[in-house]
């Protein structure tokens, strides 16, 4: 007996031992791993700029600059655009000597701008460059209202050119696209592209033959309060806006016409050749004036701002197809518009929404345009009838970049009808 | 008035009577004892051969019988010995009678098989016991937790003191297909349909025993008991008598990974005295309180897919933890973005790269461990008084009242605070018949819904919507992130960090007196339930045997229940007052014995709930003795369900969600006529619209076969217990998820699987759903009082795939192996004063599906352990246990507390 008992506790025991290291397993609930995150590898923007000879003018304004911290985090995602030496040499003076000389001379804050203008926070290869007319907006580093870091300055990167087939950063087109380094994305431009300091009204402001233009733009917002002045769109930084603003020679061109014909007007025809001799000095007398001339009641106040609503280029924006809103809501660059012309919309659409627009039209030389002209439906010309659209404007002062918009100089001032 | 007067004048003099008849008899008293341990015997029975007289030995082992003439023969008999007869002749002096301790097995007499005693040997049907002295001499501190070891049981654990028993499958913290009866009474809160037999109910010291019938057993219960029944019954005062009390002390948390260390207390009472031969009473009571388990698993899950999934707070955004609340809110963040575009034209086009897809994002949540109260209290309180009419009939006036904190599992985690349930009950016991009325009065006190209080505690501190709300500030911050170049997950953790500015921190008192000021206010706009459902049954039978033994023995009853659902509208759609539901049934058996070998027994019932069609439900069985002690069993069963009280009637609103029943009512108050739900699935992974149907629910029925076999061999020392079993459901109660437009429209799209309003509505699933098992059980009485058990069973289900998938949820829940081992000792050493007892427990993996999350469960093993010392001069025991001995922690439900060890000693007096 004592022998079986004696047995028995043995195998008690050596059943607890076992029992014991059995259970010694319960599994505690584990979180359950996804796929593991990818961890980028290889060289970030900074580390690829300094090991690259041809972009060290650039890798210059980024290190002066201080921005090699941001480009080189590698949990940060940027997209660069980024000129190599050529282009910043090309865009500095047109020697390494100058190029080196300006980046000296530049002070850090205003290189870090330049930078900070190329860098689009998030990865943006050229596949996702996808966008109707005219390109893509998208938000650089720059922050312009320090309490809101989501007001920031805007850049415009774009599918465009004369077949619609090249990418462009504004109206820089890149040379190079799409390296993939660890923390984002590098194309190249073919010119250093700078940032605006100043907004449309400024900008428009410190030219000198845009006096008519001006003008004319305070005629038209008699009577307006607000956003709906024309004068606080171009004065406001958060807008975004193509105009087109005739040179004060188009003007003059304009307000000869409108006193020559005004004069005739009042003459019983056939018009005798005093009677041209008179309507001549009448319109030089008109130009004489000086841009005043748009200020007094030899022209209404409905007439300018119907002739101003046809230079701000504008989109519908309602989604309501059957009740369209037309707003100025767009910067299109030269390299934006087509070689085949098409028509923009412009503020006259808001009053008249079936006005057919602006006939736009460019004309390249490689990358680049060479000539950009509008054609406008009315003409100044009445005599002979001419058809639609055969009054065409030139641009003598293309892509004038600002902060809240673009402006382009052109030498006749488009009429609506 | 009347009435009650001449009966009580009848019952007076039938009295006077009978104490006149006494002056004539001879009074025989003695003492029983163990011959081996000379330990006085308590509870034994002491009748007169031949009579229906009869007594019990007190707690010192004493009885008195009153004879009306020598010379008899007193017959002595109690679980644990021989049977013993003794002829007195003289009744000059005071018996000694040596009581031998039996070793023999499979004697115990079961009653729920069948309604009348009969030895479990016999049983028609599967069934499991457990006595006071398994109590006793098992390791567990909790006598829930000994249910776990019978075969083929499985328990879930909501916490320490929440345990839910099922057998066969479909487990669950609030089993509705599992019945817990005690004394007779269904222990289910009839408004939260889960049963608190742990909380309220009987304590330890006053079990007499529980039994536990496994798979259906509606045939005599009525409904519920799809899955099994356990009937647990407690102590007469009349047969346990004298004073006997526990206390244990122990202690949790050891290895303080959820918490410091903590005591466990535990204290139970009980007094039981026979006042007189017709009058006795019992009071029980019982007081625990220890620092709870607490759920730890923080997994990320997917509610809408109802799967676990990759991430984790600081790698998704929509992030919702298991056990992790207030999380449980969230919005694209794409409505924000969207917005910020519209309002700032020029970053219209950077955003639009940002919103290809949905930008969930969930708020920010709290842990069960920084919200929960872990103060797990319990205080049960109970008694009765018995009163025999006369030798034949016993009337009992008993309550059990319960009180506590406890952890629940529901579609959330529910901190059950100041949970309050009496159960009072009136019943007349006769050999022949039993009439019970009992009512159960339901508060749930101050409990309330862990994710909804969150939730709305998260939006009284910061509103989600709104310019200036959550989701705008942590919207227009992540945007900034971006702007900033950060990745996304960065983005969203730096934005989550500025909506969080001032989020009130655990423990401060801007989070305690905003968080308990949200945990009172009602769902939906709070946390708190305010239910207080009561229910109210009357029941009776009669034993015609005496008419009917010659062919057969009839056994009829019958019963009324009531339910009277009360909750404010806080659970139920009663915002307009109460809501009444009322069911009765009845049933007859017929027991025939058609040889010595051979007895068949064929029962029926059909019960009726006001809602629903009538439910007949037919049970036969037969029991053929192959050999003495050796009997193989043959059933087929049927069991019912009428859809629980909130399957009919609850209207919850989980804020993410609502839970609602299937009365028809439902249909006018959502518009469902009008505006129609859809099936979520289908629109969200198949892009179809399947209209929901919102018919009259039906009863859910099951169809059982189970051939089994119960014998002794190895010159009996050796139970074996087999079983195997198949069941198929019938209009399988499940619920479906169903999405409805919020803006009246006819149809959905699949946005509105986010944006829409969410359902969660019961249904009968027409899809085949099968069980089917085995079991088996083995005990070996070794030499010298050494036991040894082996148990192991399997539950599997089978149900229809569609696409190699299933289409429904059925919260099955088994694992599909699980094994228990156990050796012990009752009785060893000097004088047998020694016992121990180890128990191992294993459990297969399985894959849980429950209203809070669905996912895998591990494979659980555990040891418990005790050893015992016995103080047989007070009858005391000194216990040194241990449950969960590694300290293994382990979960046996997605969501449940992480249950680890308790150590305890007690000490627990008059206990044998």
């Amino acid at each position: 007996m004592i022998s079986i008992k004696n047995k028995f506790k043995t195998s008690a025991f050596a059943a607890l031992a076992a029992i014991t290291i059995f259970s010694a397993c319960n599994k505690a609930p584990e979180e359950i791993l996804g796929a593991a995150p990818i961890v980028p590898s290889g060289l970030t923007i900074a580390a690829t700029l300094a090991a690259n000879p041809s972009d060290s003018l650039f890798n210059k304004i980024i290190v002066k600059a201080g921005m090699v911290t941001a480009l080189s985090n590698v949990t940060s995602s940027y997209t660069l655009f980024v000129p190599d030496n050529a282009a910043v040499i090309a865009s500095f003076g047109g020697s390494l000597a100058s190029a080196n000389a300006t980046i000296a001379a530049l002070p850090a804050t205003s290189l870090a701008l330049i930078v900070k203008y190329n860098m689009i926070p998030q990865s943006l290869p050229t596949s996702k460059i996808i966008h109707p007319f005219p390109n893509l907006q998208m938000p650089t580093d720059i922050i312009l209202d320090p309490t809101n870091p989501l007001v920031r300055m805007t850049s415009f990167p774009s599918k465009s050119g004369a077949t619609g087939t090249t990418f462009y950063y504004n109206n820089a087109p890149l040379t190079a696209v799409d390296a993939v380094v660890a923390n984002g994305i590098i194309h190249h431009t073919a010119f250093v592209v700078s940032p605006p300091s100043r907004v449309l009204k400024d900008t428009i402001a410190r030219v000198s033959n845009l006096s008519y233009f001006r003008a004319a733009i305070a005629r038209a917002d008699s009577g307006q309060v607000g956003l709906g002045k024309l004068d606080s769109l171009l004065n406001y930084p958060v807008v975004n806006m193509t105009v087109l603003a005739p040179n004060d020679a188009a003007f003059q061109t304009l307000v000869f016409g409108l006193a020559f014909k005004s004069y005739l007007a009042s003459r019983p025809q056939p018009y005798t050749a005093t009677d041209t001799a008179i309507a001549t000095a009448t319109g030089n007398g008109a130009v004489a004036a000086g841009p005043v001339f748009l200020s007094t009641n030899n022209v209404t106040t409905a007439q300018v701002k119907g002739i101003m609503a046809y230079h701000f280029l504008a989109k519908d924006v309602s989604t309501n197809p059957a009740i369209p809103v037309f707003q100025p809501v767009y910067r299109a660059f030269s390299v934006n518009f087509p070689a085949t012309p098409i028509f923009v919309k412009t503020l006259v659409n808001a009053g008249v929404a079936v006005h057919p627009g602006i006939l736009a039209k460019a004309t390249y030389a490689g990358p680049f345009v060479s000539a950009l002209t509008f054609s406008s439906y009315g003409s100044l010309i009445s005599f002979p009838v001419q058809p639609p659209f055969s009054y065409t404007a030139n641009t003598v002062g293309i892509d004038r970049l600002a902060v809240n918009g673009i402006f382009h100089i052109i030498d006749k001032v488009l009429l609506p009808q | 008035m009347r009435k009650i007067k001449s009966y009580l004048v009848t019952l007076t003099l039938a009295n006077l009577m009978a104490l006149a008849a006494m002056a004539q008899n001879v009074t025989i008293s003695g003492n029983v004892r163990n011959s081996a341990s000379k330990e006085n015997a308590s509870a034994v029975s002491v009748t007169i051969k031949g009579s229906d007289a009869g007594t019990f030995t007190d707690d010192k082992g004493n009885f008195s019988i009153i004879a009306r003439s020598l010379p008899i023969t007193l017959v002595f008999t109690s679980i644990g010995y021989e049977p013993k007869e003794v002829a007195v002749s003289s009744a000059s002096t005071k018996l000694q009678v040596e009581f031998i301790p039996s070793n023999s097995l499979g004697q115990e007499v079961v009653v729920s098989a069948t309604r009348v005693p009969e030895r479990i040997l016999e049983s028609p049907v599967s069934i499991e016991r457990i006595s006071a002295a398994n109590i006793r001499n098992a390791p567990s501190a909790n006598f829930y937790d000994i249910v776990s070891t019978l075969k083929g049981v499985d328990i879930t654990t909501s916490s320490l003191t929440f345990k839910t028993p099922t057998t066969r499958g479909f487990g669950g913290s609030g089993n509705v297909r599992f019945n817990q009866l005690v004394d007779g009474m269904d222990n289910q809160a009839p408004g939260l349909n889960f049963s608190v037999g742990a909380i309220v109910g009987l304590n330890e010291l006053d079990i007499d025993n529980i039994e536990l019938l496994s798979g259906a057993s509606s045939a005599l219960y009525g409904s519920g008991g799809m899955n099994g029944t356990m009937l647990m019954t407690s102590k007469n005062p009349f047969k346990y008598q004298g004073l006997s009390f526990i206390i244990k002390e122990g202690i949790m948390h050891t290895d303080h990974s959820e918490r410091p260390a903590s005591l466990y207390n535990n204290w139970a009472l009980r007094w039981g005295k026979k006042v007189s031969e017709k009058f006795a009473f019992k009071i029980t009571t019982e007081l625990l309180q220890a620092k709870d388990w607490i759920g730890i698993d923080y997994r990320n899950y997917d509610r809408s897919a109802g799967v676990l999934k990759p991430g984790s707070r600081s790698t998704d955004p929509n992030y919702d933890g298991i056990n992790s609340y207030g999380d449980e809110t969230t919005a694209d963040l794409r409505q924000v973005l969207n917005g910020i575009a519209g309002a700032a034209p020029f970053l219209a086009p950077y955003i639009s790269t940002l919103t290809g897809n949905p930008i969930n994002v969930s708020r920010t949540g709290y842990t069960e461990k920084e919200l929960i109260d872990p103060n797990t209290i319990n205080f049960k309180l109970g008694g009765s008084l018995n009163y025999k009419i006369n030798s034949g009939t016993e009337a009992v006036l008993a309550g059990y009242w319960g009180t506590g904190n406890t952890i629940y599992t529901g579609a959330s985690r529910y901190s059950i605070k100041d949970f309050k349930m009496g159960q009072y009950r009136f019943e007349l016991l006769n050999k022949n018949w039993m009439f019970r009325a009992y009512t159960t009065q339901e508060n749930a006190g101050q409990s309330y819904n862990l994710a909804a209080t969150t939730q709305n505690f998260n939006e009284a501190w910061k509103v989600s919507g709104g310019s200036s709300g959550w989701y705008a500030q942590y919207g227009q911050a992540f945007l900034s992130y971006k702007l900033a170049g950060l990745s996304d997950a960065d983005a969203h953790n730096s934005a989550r960090a500025v909506a969080d500015v001032g989020r009130p921190k655990v423990g401060s008192d801007q989070f305690n007196t905003l968080y308990n000021t949200v945990r009172k206010i009602p769902v939906p706009k709070g946390g708190a339930l305010l239910d207080r459902t009561d229910l109210y049954n009357v029941e009776g039978s009669y034993n015609l045997s005496r008419y009917t033994g010659t062919f057969a023995d009839v056994l009829v009853g019958a019963n009324v229940k009531k339910y009277v659902l009360q909750s404010e509208g806080t659970l139920f759609a009663d915002t307009a007052g109460s809501i009444s539901i009322n069911e009765f049934g009845a049933f007859a058996q017929v027991t025939k014995k058609i040889s010595d070998a051979l007895k068949l027994t064929a029962s029926g019932r059909y019960d009726k709930n006001e809602n629903f069609d009538g439910r007949f439900t037919p049970r036969v069985t037969a029991v053929y003795t192959v050999a003495p002690n050796n009997n193989i069993r043959l059933s087929y069963q049927t069991a019912y369900r009428f859809p629980s009280t909130q399957m009919q009637w609850i209207n919850l609103d989980l804020v993410s969600y609502k839970l609602i029943g299937g009365n028809e009512a439902f249909r006018q108050i959502y518009h469902f006529d009008t505006n129609p739900a859809y099936d979520r699935d289908s629109l969200r992974l198949s892009n179809k619209n399947v209209k929901q149907d919102f018919g009259q629910l039906k009863p859910e029925s099951l169809t059982s076969f189970e051939l089994g076999y119960k014998g002794l061999q190895l010159s009996q020392r050796l139970l074996i217990d087999v079983y195997g079993y198949y069941g198929q459901f019938t209009d399988f109660l499940a619920r479906r998820t169903v999405v409805q437009s919020k803006t009246g429209a006819a149809t959905v799209t699949q946005a509105d699987t986010l944006n829409g309003q969410i359902y969660s509505v019961p249904i009968n699933a027409t899809e085949k759903i099968k069980t089917y098992g085995f079991g088996l059980g083995f005990d070996y009485r070794l030499p010298a009082n050494f036991t040894i058990s082996l148990n192991a069973a399997s539950d599997n289900l089978k149900q229809d795939l569609v696409n190699g998938k299933s289409s429904l949820i059925t919260s099955f829940n088994s694992p599909k192996y699980k094994l228990n081992a156990s050796v012990g000792n009752t009785g060893f050493g000097k004088d047998k004063r020694m016992g121990f007892n180890v128990a191992y427990r294993w459990q297969d993996a399985f894959y849980f599906q429950g209203d809070l999350g669905s996912g895998n469960v591990p494979s659980v093993q555990t040891v418990d352990a005790q050893i015992s010392y016995k103080l047989p001069s007070t009858k005391s025991i000194l216990k040194l246990g241990a449950n969960n001995l590694l300290n293994q922690y382990y979960y046996n439900g997605i969501g449940n507390s992480y249950v680890g060890g308790l150590y305890y000693l007690s000490f627990g007096y008059n206990i044998y």
